[in-house]
């Protein structure tokens, strides 16, 4: 609650004299600046054009904008050359080809395939000579797209105590860097162990449910030193 | 012609709030040509940021603060920030002469010897005529913060523009005794 002093001061405070000109000069200063806007019409059925008030960007939002389109274009050209590099190239790292084979280990797992007794594998992809032959092997083709991008067949393996090992065979492509057997101590995770290797110009992936020594019950290795 | 447009519109702000918006300054700065070149900044601020005001009866208050901002920002390159807890000793200010009106003057003067939290703070109360918790939110400070040093503010302001014959000022609500500068 202001008594009579403060009225007297605020109506004091009210007391300046503005500078002549004043108006003038702010608008001279004004009309000197650019304005990046964006003018939006509302425009009703029957009403005429209502302007609703601009929007001005500042300078600077403007740079921000050219600088992260840039930034966004070059992000861009850079993920398209690294998928058109990946996808025409065929190049295949060791680490990606166990984890796309663990990842798909349960993909089509409820597929019964053919058996191998009953109906040869396609000679293209035979079975490998580094894995054990065990009775009542089954093959199919790979899912989807292939494995990989790659054509092949899967060899679902059965194992002991309801265990399961899958075989993948596919076109290894300009795969580099495979050694040409399976590893005896292979890649382990999640319960799972893989090693993959390159036999007779095809790429080869073996997948086994288990511990390492479960995955080498499958493999038919020559004894000797291990490497 | 949008371009037109959008300087029509902040030509509006000027040609409709440009003297309150000079005064406000004038009264914060203490100097004319401060006050013009804050009043320019406030509506070139105003022009680059016209977008975030969406109700033009908001128009007023909405420079205010563009105005106390673009103040505080000139005050803190110009010196380091004042103390907010600087006492005033009005026993230790030369007293003028009392007058019956008030000397718009004197009233600068007395106004230019407060610090800049005070001032402002006074200038809020009087000219923009916000109440106390107005003044607490717009400032983020609390409420008994801007109790206290209005009322030492006032009780300066009315020691200097009015002398001992009025009295002791009289104190606002929950100001606690002794605050008195």
């Amino acid at each position: 609650m202001k008594d009579c002093v403060d009225e007297k001061l605020a109506a004091a405070l009210h007391e300046v004299a503005v500078p002549e000109g004043l108006a003038e000069r702010l608008l001279e200063r004004l009309a000197g600046e650019p304005t990046w806007q964006d003018t939006e019409l509302t425009v009703g059925n029957d009403q005429p054009a209502i302007p609703r008030f601009s929007w001005l960007r500042p300078r600077w939002s403007r740079r921000w904008l050219l600088a992260g389109s840039g930034l966004l274009t070059i992000a861009g050209a850079l993920l398209l050359a690294l998928w058109v590099g990946a996808g025409s190239g065929n190049t295949l790292s060791e680490a990606f080809v166990l984890d796309e084979a663990m990842r798909s280990f349960d993909m089509r797992a409820d597929q019964v395939g053919h058996s191998l007794a009953e109906r040869p594998a396609p000679i293209d992809y035979p079975f490998s000579f580094a894995v054990l032959p065990v009775r009542g092997v089954r093959w199919r083709p790979v899912a989807g797209g292939g494995f990989l991008g790659h054509n092949g067949i899967v060899y679902d393996l059965p194992g002991p105590a309801a265990t399961r090992a899958v075989l993948y065979v596919v076109d290894a492509g300009t795969s580099a860097g495979f050694s040409a057997v399976p590893a005896r101590h292979p890649f382990t995770t999640g319960g799972y162990c893989a090693s993959a290797w390159r036999e007779n110009g095809l790429l080869y992936v073996l997948v086994v449910q288990g511990a390492p020594a479960t995955y080498r019950a499958f493999l038919n290795l020559p004894h000797g030193p291990v490497a | 012609m949008s371009d037109m447009r959008s300087r029509m519109d902040a030509s509006q702000l000027v040609i409709e709030h440009h003297q309150a918006v000079y005064r406000y300054a004038y009264r914060l700065t203490g100097s004319v040509h401060d006050a013009e070149d804050l009043t320019q900044q406030v509506f070139l601020t105003a022009h680059r940021k016209i977008g975030q005001l969406r109700k033009i009866e908001k128009a007023r208050s909405w420079l205010f603060a563009i105005l106390r901002n673009c103040f505080f920002r000139e005050q803190g390159r110009r010196r380091p920030a004042l103390a907010v807890d600087l006492s005033l000793n009005t026993d230790l200010l030369p007293m003028p002469p009392p007058a019956e009106g008030i000397d718009g003057d004197r009233l600068q003067y007395a106004l230019n010897q407060l610090p800049d939290a005070f001032r402002l703070m006074v200038v809020m109360f009087y000219f923009e005529e916000c109440s106390y918790r107005e003044i607490a939110e717009r400032l983020q400070v609390p409420i008994g913060t801007v109790m206290s040093r209005l009322a030492r503010a006032k009780g300066y302001l009315r020691s200097i523009m009015f002398g001992v014959e009025h009295g002791p000022y009289k104190r606002p609500a929950g100001v606690a005794t002794g605050e008195r500068g």
